[in-house]
């Protein structure tokens, strides 16, 4: 596979592609849905944005991505390489981008006993699978409401934990897999199981641009691409690496970033008003709107980001009434708009 | 109807169609996507694929069964090779076979989501990585795809997800061996442009833009790529209109959009007609106008279109074939429950890969056993039959509940409402169930299928309320296409449930011929066929009163009966209901 399609050379999308680099920034937003038409580059988002992730540190020979920096997992990464030899030096490597493909196998996407060893040496080794692979990184499934029941279940358990536990074939594995579940898919093709639909920190519906400037430029720059994938992509590297400057800083401001009660109040407020149940949508909404900030290159979070990023955290939290088509963006945006007029008193009112 | 039959287009033309979409389909390949193939399996399809492998110079042409299982079709553990060598070899699958040539489905539209996922897949990314373990080099897989739509007629096509990436779409279904000219187009002498250097202006892009139905950029730059392999073909540099305008009609769009936007188009090439009066124009000897040229496209496109949907809809034959899904044991195929020691039905295959896992740890065992009882050496996997592991399936429980609402005059005064407060109510249920839900209407002289089996609700309800009373009852037609969307799910795996909501009185016989008495005759035929099918029916007549004139017609179908002459959506969605729940059984 040649280079992919560069991130900064799609056109509009820009709730996508923000949602996206707020995960980058912070993983702990806890993934993206992207739902939307056809063919409008949902998929190639997300391939694409494997060239704007920093590095990150790994032993050399490790097959879990075991952190360094980590004590628990340097532990577990000691202990491992115990057994299976040289771990190697430490060394950094993008950020694993793991596609789940939906025709992967249980074996292949929790792991299993790794038949070659097993049959030419008599070892009983695991062998990782893609949970292994995507752990800090980004798990990327296109179609994900047409996911097989069964994978489903295994996402959810894993997605919930953090860790995947393997106990088949007389192996008994425990390692851990934290990763930024990002799917995408066509509701007109089915729906997503709720559960499912629950472990998305953000979702966002993307259409295809009906503005013809916009079009054409989508034409121009794919024919180009088609043409000359290399060059094509040459052509965005800055641009990519400015955006993963960004992300960078953006991690540096986001870690020393205060919240102010307000900017809590005003989520408060928010979900009170569109009676979302739990304390995980007003985090969210406080981890996306502090990310936005910071992605934006700001050492403090106001409410305007808060209400920037309300839908995208908010539409699919909503008590869901299945018939209720175009309603919870607009309930949404009816309850910002609430929210912002009965702040705007507030301060008239001090 | 009756009146496009005028229009019908040269059944020759349509053949020409087909070969030019062959020849570029041969030149272009990966760029294209593919050609979604609707043609039923005969001479006329066989001819076009001796054609196409003719010009595409036998050029690695992998035939891919709609069966394939997934370790053929993304590459998977060779069994022979890793018991003789005792290493892991990995077997190359159809799709990366394929690569750089044509991978051929036929009857496509049966392909299961998971094989669909894996071949959009191997489009999208241009290669694969197999089943079983995870190789750095992945295949390339960059291949034109031949996917051959067998569906009879009411029965659901080729999936969306895999159209949408296909550039070419061309039916055969209305063409006969006897018009068919047996002249095969010649082989191209000269070799074609590069398509990727052939050049299109801003403007043709806009009208390429105007003449396709769907709004997704995927199918724009693929109707584009078919231009500019036009254009290759002929070894010019730049798209002509021509070349756009046969693309577009290459690429099959539907008419439905078009004629909005030619009406919109119609406006603004008006009102720009008086600005150009008023000015002169600069220089029209070498070019149109772009918003003329526009125009002239649409028209062009439209009356093409038409035409394509006529011919689709005459040269279809009635009534529907079984599907070779219904005769299969259901627990042959499904969602895979995971692995057993025994075999689920007596001709199951082990699943080798988990069946060598299971024996591996034993080999140095089993080695030593042999050598502990004098037995010569093997050098290779020793398997027991208690290794076997075999992969069970789940059933499928799924059922498709089929709303057939008549939306006549007759219903539509004072019914209409209700029996669209019903139908929502019960989507509702349908959702919660997470059953396939399908939508017929039937109004003037024919039926319509609103929506073909679907889980989304948003679209159900959607097409629900868009849609409009008045007219005749063609209660026949309503009856039959609900039938074939029946006899679909059914060929599925599913459990269908016929719902029919009208006053049981048609007056519009199959042919769209009113006449009380001839509609009454088909209306039962078709209502003795669904018995005959032995589906699931229920009659909820909403006859103004009380009349009862739905009760024959459900005792014909086998089915239950339900007078509501002053019902309200509740009452209805309450009887219905055991219904739903007789079906999870």
């Amino acid at each position: 596979m040649a280079h992919p399609f560069p991130f900064t050379a799609i056109v509009g999308q820009q709730d996508m592609k923000l949602a996206l680099l707020m995960t980058a920034l912070d993983p702990k937003i806890g993934g993206v849905l992207v739902f939307g038409d056809r063919g409008t580059g949902k998929s190639t988002a997300v391939r694409g944005l494997a060239d704007l992730l920093p590095h990150i540190r790994v032993h050399e020979n490790c097959r879990y991505n075991y952190n360094p920096d980590n004590v628990d997992e340097e532990a577990m990464s000691a202990k491992s390489s115990a057994s299976s030899g040289v771990r190697g030096k430490i060394i950094t490597k993008p950020t694993p981008v793991v596609d789940l493909p939906l025709n992967a196998s249980e074996d292949r996407v929790c792991g299993a006993l790794d038949i070659e060893k097993a049959l030419t040496k008599g070892e009983k080794a695991f062998e990782p699978g893609l949970f292994a692979k995507a752990h800090r990184g980004f798990l990327y499934i296109d179609e994900v409401n047409l996911l097989e029941d069964h994978l489903v279940d295994l996402l959810l358990d894993v997605a919930a934990s953090g860790v995947n536990v393997v106990e088949r074939e007389g192996l008994s594995v425990r390692h851990p897999s934290k990763f930024v579940l990002v799917g995408s898919g066509n509701p007109e093709e089915g729906e997503l199981r709720p559960q499912l639909l629950d472990r998305f920190g953000l979702a966002v519906d993307v259409v295809a641009s009906r503005d013809v400037k916009e079009r054409v430029e989508v034409v121009r720059r794919r024919e180009a691409f088609e043409r000359d994938a290399n060059a094509f992509a040459a052509q965005y590297e800055n641009d990519n690496l400015a955006i993963r400057r960004k992300i960078k800083k953006g991690q540096a401001l986001i870690a020393a970033m205060e919240t102010p009660d307000a900017v809590v109040e005003a989520g408060a407020i928010l979900c009170m008003r569109l009676g979302i149940d739990g304390m995980r949508g007003e985090l969210t909404l406080m981890r996306a709107a502090r990310a936005k900030a910071a992605l934006e290159g700001r050492a403090s979070v106001e409410r305007s980001d808060v209400l920037a990023v309300a839908p995208m955290v908010l539409r699919h939290r909503l008590r869901r009434d299945p018939l209720d088509d175009a309603g919870s963006t607009v309930r949404v945006e009816r309850a910002m708009m609430e929210v912002a007029a009965g702040a705007n008193g507030h301060a008239g009112h001090a | 109807m009756r009146t496009d039959m005028q229009a019908t287009p040269d059944p020759r033309a349509e053949w020409q169609d087909a070969l030019l979409a062959a020849r570029i389909l041969s030149i272009a390949g990966a760029d294209l996507g593919g050609i979604h193939l609707r043609a039923g399996s005969g001479p006329v399809r066989d001819l076009w694929l001796q054609c196409f492998a003719a010009l595409s110079g036998n050029n690695n042409l992998i035939t891919v069964p709609v069966s394939s299982s997934m370790d053929r079709l993304c590459g998977g553990m060779d069994v022979h090779a890793t018991l003789t060598t005792g290493k892991i070899e990995i077997q190359t699958g159809l799709l990366a076979k394929a690569n750089g040539g044509f991978a051929i489905i036929s009857g496509a539209e049966r392909l299961e989501a998971s094989a669909l996922g894996a071949i959009t897949q191997a489009m999208e990314l241009k290669s694969i990585a197999p089943v079983f373990g995870t190789g750095k080099n992945l295949p390339p897989t960059r291949f034109g795809l031949i996917a051959i739509d067998e569906a009879a007629p009411g029965e659901t096509g080729l999936a969306p997800s895999l159209n949408e990436r296909l550039g070419l779409n061309i039916s055969l279904d209305g063409i006969s061996w006897s018009t068919i000219s047996t002249r095969v187009a010649s082989i191209i002498a000269e070799p074609p442009r590069d398509i990727h250097y052939v050049k299109i202006s801003d403007t043709w892009i806009e009208v390429a833009m105007k003449a396709l139905s769907s709004p997704s950029p995927r199918r724009l730059i693929l109707t584009l790529n078919v231009a500019k392999a036009l254009a290759a073909l002929e070894r010019r540099a730049e798209v002509s209109l021509r070349d756009l305008l046969t693309a577009v009609r290459l690429s099959g769009c539907s008419t439905e959009q078009l004629e909005q936007q030619e009406q919109d188009e119609q406006r603004q090439a008006d009102q720009q007609q008086d600005n150009n009066n008023a000015q002169q124009p600069r220089s029209n000897s070498d070019k149109l106008p772009d918003d003329m040229v526009i125009d002239a496209a649409l028209a062009d496109i439209r009356g093409i279109e038409l035409a394509i949907e006529t011919v689709r809809s005459n040269s279809r034959l009635s009534g529907s074939k079984g599907t070779s899904g219904e005769r299969r044991n259901k627990a042959r195929r499904g969602r895979v429950l995971g692995l057993r020691e025994r075999p689920p039905f007596p001709d199951a295959r082990p699943d080798i890969t988990a069946t060598l896992r299971v024996a591996a740890p034993w080999q140095l065992i089993r080695r030593a056993e042999r050598a502990a009882k004098g037995l010569p050496a093997l050098d290779r996997v020793i398997l027991q039959s208690s290794d076997f592991r075999y992969r069970h399936y789940q059933d499928r429980r799924e059922s498709a509940i089929i709303f057939a609402v008549d939306a006549s005059g007759s219903t539509a005064m004072d019914r209409l409402g209700e029996a669209k407060g019903a139908v929502e109510l019960l989507l509702a249920d349908c959702y919660a169930e997470r059953h396939h839900v399908a939508l017929v209407a039937f109004r003037g002289i024919a039926a319509e299928t609103l929506l073909a089996p679907t889980r989304s609700l948003v679209r159900a309800k959607r097409s629900l309320q868009a849609l409009p009373g008045g007219g005749t009852t063609p209660l026949a037609s309503g009856l039959k296409r609900a039938t074939e969307l029946a006899l679909t799910a059914k060929g599925k795996g599913q459990t269908p449930l016929l719902v029919i909501i009208s006053d049981g009185s048609g007056n519009v016989d199959l042919d769209g011929n009113p006449g009380r008495a001839k509609a009454n005759d088909d209306t039962m035929k078709v209502a003795r066929l669904i018995a005959g099918h032995k589906i699931n029916s229920m009659v909820i007549d909403i006859g103004r009163r009380g009349a009862a004139k739905g009760q024959p017609l459900a005792k014909a179908m086998d089915g239950d009966y339900k007078p509501l002459p002053f019902a309200s959506a509740r009452a209805m969605s309450s009887f219905i209901q055991p219904h739903l729940a007789h079906l999870k059984k």
